[in-house]
């Protein structure tokens, strides 16, 4: 089998590599035609969002998968306000300055699974409501501060903001997957466990381990059944 | 005689015509408003005619202000409102956007080095997205607390804040990119 | 545990914005005069609170109104939403796959999937099959195919992985399957199942 896994290697890398080369740069005019190609109602707040994306793409929004995703919305068949309640999940999320890549990995998957397009805007929505909630508790806790001072070594009294996206992604979604997997709001040490495993598999590669441990020194199980449940709400 | 009035009186003298009882109001605010519309619109005539129409706005309104609320959130929001319907403006008529320069600053024979940082940092803050340089206007000139600049840019607390750690983060990104450009 | 130290950066901030305010107080030094000139053309007869009376009046404040209530529909239109989970309308038909057991393959596949020099490695058997493919958040769930160029029901691929956490499903002859043997973890997504492989972590090993 050996002898076959560089061609494999070669295909695989040839299908990734055709996403990244068929929108290279992204412009905002680019993202004007195809969201007149889906079409949508609140196109300037939708536009004045990506605006805000493109301008801060240096610290994080992913561009051209935002884009890629709004063409396969624009083909995809279905109700042209059930598109754009995906597209406002996605467009509050750069709005409130969210990390958007965990929505646009479920709507990815939703759209490949051909789930109808409702159910997925209300679960966009749902995930939406979860990283806001769960940011919100982080800085209620003091995990975060808007201006968290110079320090960055171990034992800063909160982490930097580059570690703010991962963080937060994973959190959030870490949630997202328990709601969704048919987990109780109500078990707090049961979310509190899954949050806690996937960030602890994480430590040391995309998150640090001294950042996931500063996280669970300050939240209670009692403080997810909170967010969850307010996320619900 | 007014500059010794506390701010309610001066308030209830306008309200009841003394237009140089708002002009003490004025003076003691028109720094921040202009500070604040600098923060949103970048060009310094723009930033003036909006401080301007804040005042005449919230005069003619005064009626409506509670006296219990903090003036100075309410006329920042009328100042920051004015400031989006100038933006709103400025995007239909591409043309009217100058860019906001600082005369005098940028001659390096004459230039300090606090200039020289503060050049750089301006130059920077100009080039930021206005969602996220006014929070660090409102929060950095105008001394707000989070719960303020939420009030005034009617947006959630936790946004406030998302926005001023990223605003921080891009202007030391692009202070970091100019010291070593590699 | 330390404080924070100062950011140096918020006080050049500061410095640098009360500079730029600074650099216009020739000009604004005359904003109240003016503000008192413009409110005495705008408010020349009546009396000034006879005017404010009038300007204060209901169109002045109505457009602000107005927004408000555009603001707030959007806001509830986004807000609603109801809790997913078994009502969702497209959980499929499954039956057990070919993959009940997976033997010599499995063992392969855990030997040789934590990411080596080349990639991680997606090994599935499927007996019989003839499109074999993997989907995931490591390719915008787009379909990247396996092979099995010597005909002995083992599909492979190898996708260069940076470190992170990827959920993924195979999709054999156009059926997915989200149950791989060799996964760190199954989630439910959609009421189906997905697998998940954490590369260069604790999940893998390291």
């Amino acid at each position: 089998m050996r002898g076959r896994r560089p061609i494999a290697l070669v295909a695989a890398l040839a299908c990734i590599a055709a996403l990244g080369i068929a929108t290279a740069a992204v412009t905002l005019d680019d993202f004007g035609r195809v969201l007149a190609a889906i079409p949508i109602v609140n196109e300037a707040r939708v536009m004045a969002a990506f605006e805000l994306g493109l301008k801060s793409s240096c610290c994080g929004f992913p561009v051209s998968e935002t884009y890629r995703l709004l063409e396969r919305l624009a083909a995809v068949s279905g109700s042209a306000a059930d598109k754009e309640a995906i597209v406002l999940a996605i467009t509050q999320a750069i709005e409130q300055g969210i990390p958007v890549d965990s929505l646009l990995n479920k709507a990815f998957e939703g759209l490949a699974r051909a789930v109808p397009l409702a159910p997925l805007g209300q679960l966009l929505e749902q995930r939406l409501r979860l990283l806001l909630e769960s940011r919100d508790l982080f800085y209620s806790r003091g995990i975060f501060r808007a201006s968290p001072g110079a320090s960055v070594a171990a034992g800063a009294t909160a982490l930097q903001p580059s570690q703010f996206d991962g963080l937060l992604s994973n959190f959030g979604d870490a949630l997202g997957d328990y709601l969704e997997s048919g987990g109780s709001p109500f078990e707090g040490q049961q979310i509190y466990d899954g949050v806690h495993e996937r960030l602890t598999q994480l430590s040391g590669t995309v998150l640090t381990t001294s950042d996931v441990d500063l996280v669970f020194s300050r939240i209670e199980p009692t403080d997810l059944t909170q967010v969850v449940l307010a996320a619900l709400r | 005689m007014y500059r010794t009035q506390d701010e309610v009186s001066l308030l209830r003298a306008s309200l009841e015509g003394e237009t140089a009882a708002w002009g003490e109001i004025v003076m003691r605010y028109k720094d921040a408003v202009f500070g604040l519309c600098l923060g949103f619109l970048r060009n310094r005539a723009d930033a003036e005619d909006i401080t301007h129409d804040a005042f005449i706005r919230a005069y003619v309104n005064l009626r409506r202000y509670n006296l219990e609320r903090k003036f100075s959130t309410w006329v920042f929001t009328i100042a920051a409102n004015l400031c989006r319907n100038r933006l709103r403006y400025r995007r239909n008529h591409p043309v009217m956007e100058v860019d906001f320069e600082l005369e005098g600053s940028a001659d390096p024979a004459r230039t300090v080095a606090r200039e020289e940082r503060q050049v750089r940092v301006r130059t920077a803050l100009n080039s930021l997205p206005y969602a996220y340089r006014t929070p660090l206007v409102l929060r950095f000139y105008n001394d707000l607390s989070y719960k303020e600049i939420g009030d005034i840019l009617a947006i959630p607390e936790g946004t406030v804040k998302t926005r001023i750690h990223r605003g921080k983060a891009m202007l030391k990104e692009m202070l970091d990119k100019e010291r070593d450009p590699s | 545990m330390t404080l924070d130290a100062r950011d140096p950066l918020d006080e050049l901030l500061r410095e640098t914005l009360r500079q730029d305010v600074a650099a216009a107080a020739d000009s604004l030094g005359r904003l109240e005069e003016r503000v008192m000139e413009s409110l005495g053309e705008r408010l020349p007869k009546r009396g000034i609170l006879g005017n404010l009376k009038a300007l204060a009046a209901p169109t002045r404040g109505g457009r602000w109104g107005q927004l408000a209530v555009v603001g707030a529909t959007a806001a509830a239109f986004l807000l609603v939403g109801t809790l997913l989970g078994d009502r969702l309308p497209f959980g499929r038909h499954k039956e057990p796959l070919l993959l009940g057991a997976v033997p010599a393959a499995a063992t392969k596949s855990v030997a040789s999937r934590s990411s080596a020099e080349n990639g991680v490695l997606f090994i599935l058997p499927a007996l019989n099959a003839r499109v074999v493919s993997v989907v995931g958040s490591f390719s915008e769930w787009e379909p990247v195919p396996l092979s099995d160029d010597d005909g002995d029901g083992i599909w492979t691929t190898e996708i260069p992985l940076p470190p992170g956490r990827y959920e993924y499903a195979f999709i054999i002859d156009g059926r997915w399957w989200g149950q791989d043997p060799s996964a760190d973890e199954y989630i439910r997504s959609f009421g189906e199942y997905s697998s998940v492989r954490y590369v260069g972590g604790g999940g893998d090993g390291a």
